[in-house]
């Protein structure tokens, strides 16, 4: 299937949710007030930025770092993050020896609080299947080599638990504020498939931090 | 470059090119605001969703398999199709 | 449960506490609450010895008790467990 987003027939997905809303909203189980509520909170609220700060704190705060790696759910909800995929959140640290991948292989659980709604690619067969089975070559594909001396632990989200990657704090950003911190984090670092880079200079473009 | 990296770098590629947007379409987003809704309501435990929504990747890769296809953005289809399924078999859509 | 841990071995490495099922999830109706374990498989163990690993690759699972049968525990402080094809009814079918 090709996914056409323009198709209209009677059978196409769009055709089909529309139909499913009219009846839901005939029978009275939902309304558009709410899922345009619903659809506003993960396009703009609820995303990246979330798990950036979290990762900012961590790194600028060993206390809360401590917390966070004890009991990542209610250290999240500390900066006001919780809700729906974000009962049992569990931190995972990179260090110079250890790496950490995240994925689903089974459909496309994510830590929706910190994270949002995941990416096309986190969703696809290609990814899904190839983290488990050959890690460092997905690695590879996003343009990151690790060293054979590294340790890869891929965390497949098979139960109730997500994953948030607390990547490691590049060299060259000493003394730079928590907000200047969260603004270079990244999505992808945060699923464990990139690093962040050093800051090339010392303005930041908190444009970059886009994942 | 095998058939699983080119399909992966594709995705890659895409999303760095549309980095911001959540759906693909108004179409998506509806789905999953109403399937988030219901089960807010209770109507189904997201877990049971989510088996559901499993069944239908599964059932879909046994497809793929068979045919050599890689994919690209179905992913939703695979979601309405899972809630649809879900909402007959609860008779809550007839 | 992923397939692709089926019948292999693996290290219990966290205990993330005791889940209920709740009942509005038909698949899982009657199954009792559990213990729901983080389990370590290494990439060899998984994909057989050609793997690029050289030890240093492992894949975590989050796994119900019911999945898991205890096998002859290597020293004191690990408890290495197999899978079993046996699960409470969730999805998972060949």
């Amino acid at each position: 299937m090709s996914g056409d987003h323009h198709n209209t027939d009677d059978t196409g997905p769009a055709a089909r949710v529309k139909a499913l809303e009219a009846i839901l909203t005939e029978k009275g189980l939902i309304d558009a007030a709410a899922l345009d509520a619903i659809v506003d909170i993960y396009e703009t609220r609820v995303g990246p930025r979330n798990g950036a700060r979290v990762v900012a704190k961590a790194w600028t705060d060993s206390e809360y770092r401590k917390r966070l790696l004890a009991n990542a759910t209610s250290a999240v909800a500390e900066l006001g993050f919780a809700g729906p995929e974000g009962g049992h959140l569990v931190a995972v640290e990179n260090t110079d020896r250890i790496h950490n991948l995240v994925v689903c292989t089974l459909c496309s659980c994510y830590p929706w609080p910190v994270l949002g709604l995941p990416p096309v690619w986190y969703k696809s067969f290609a990814y899904r299947s190839r983290a488990v089975s050959d890690p460092r070559g997905v690695l590879r594909d996003f343009g990151l080599e690790l060293a054979p001396e590294v340790e890869v632990r891929v965390w497949d989200s098979s139960a109730e638990i997500r994953y948030l990657v607390i990547p490691e704090r590049p060299k060259g950003t000493e003394g730079m504020s928590e907000d200047a911190l969260a603004g270079i984090v990244t999505r992808d670092s945060m699923v464990g498939v990139a690093k962040i880079a050093a800051p090339a200079s010392r303005r930041i473009d908190s444009g970059r931090a886009r994942a | 470059m095998s058939t699983a990296t080119k399909a992966l770098n594709n995705l890659i590629e895409a999303a760095r090119l549309d980095a911001d947007h959540v759906f693909s379409a108004p179409w998506e987003a509806r789905a999953f605001a109403i399937a988030l809704k219901l089960s807010e309501a209770g109507h189904f435990s997201w877990d049971e969703f989510r088996d559901r929504l499993i069944a239908e990747v599964g059932a879909s890769e046994r497809i793929r398999a068979r045919d050599g296809t890689s994919d690209h953005g179905e992913y939703y289809e695979h979601f309405l199709r899972a809630l649809e399924r879900l909402l007959d078999e609860k008779g809550i859509v007839l | 449960m992923p397939r692709y841990v089926r019948g292999k071995a693996g290290v219990i490495e966290r205990d993330w506490g005791v889940f209920v099922f709740p009942d509005t999830n038909a698949h899982h109706a009657g199954t009792k609450p559990q213990h729901c374990y983080s389990v370590a498989f290494d990439a060899r163990e998984l994909w057989g010895k050609s793997v690029e690993a050289n030890g240093r690759e492992r894949v975590y699972l989050d796994l119900w008790e019911d999945y898991l049968e205890p096998i002859a525990p290597k020293s004191k402080r690990q408890t290495t467990k197999r899978k079993t094809a046996h699960h409470p009814g969730r999805h998972g079918k060949k």
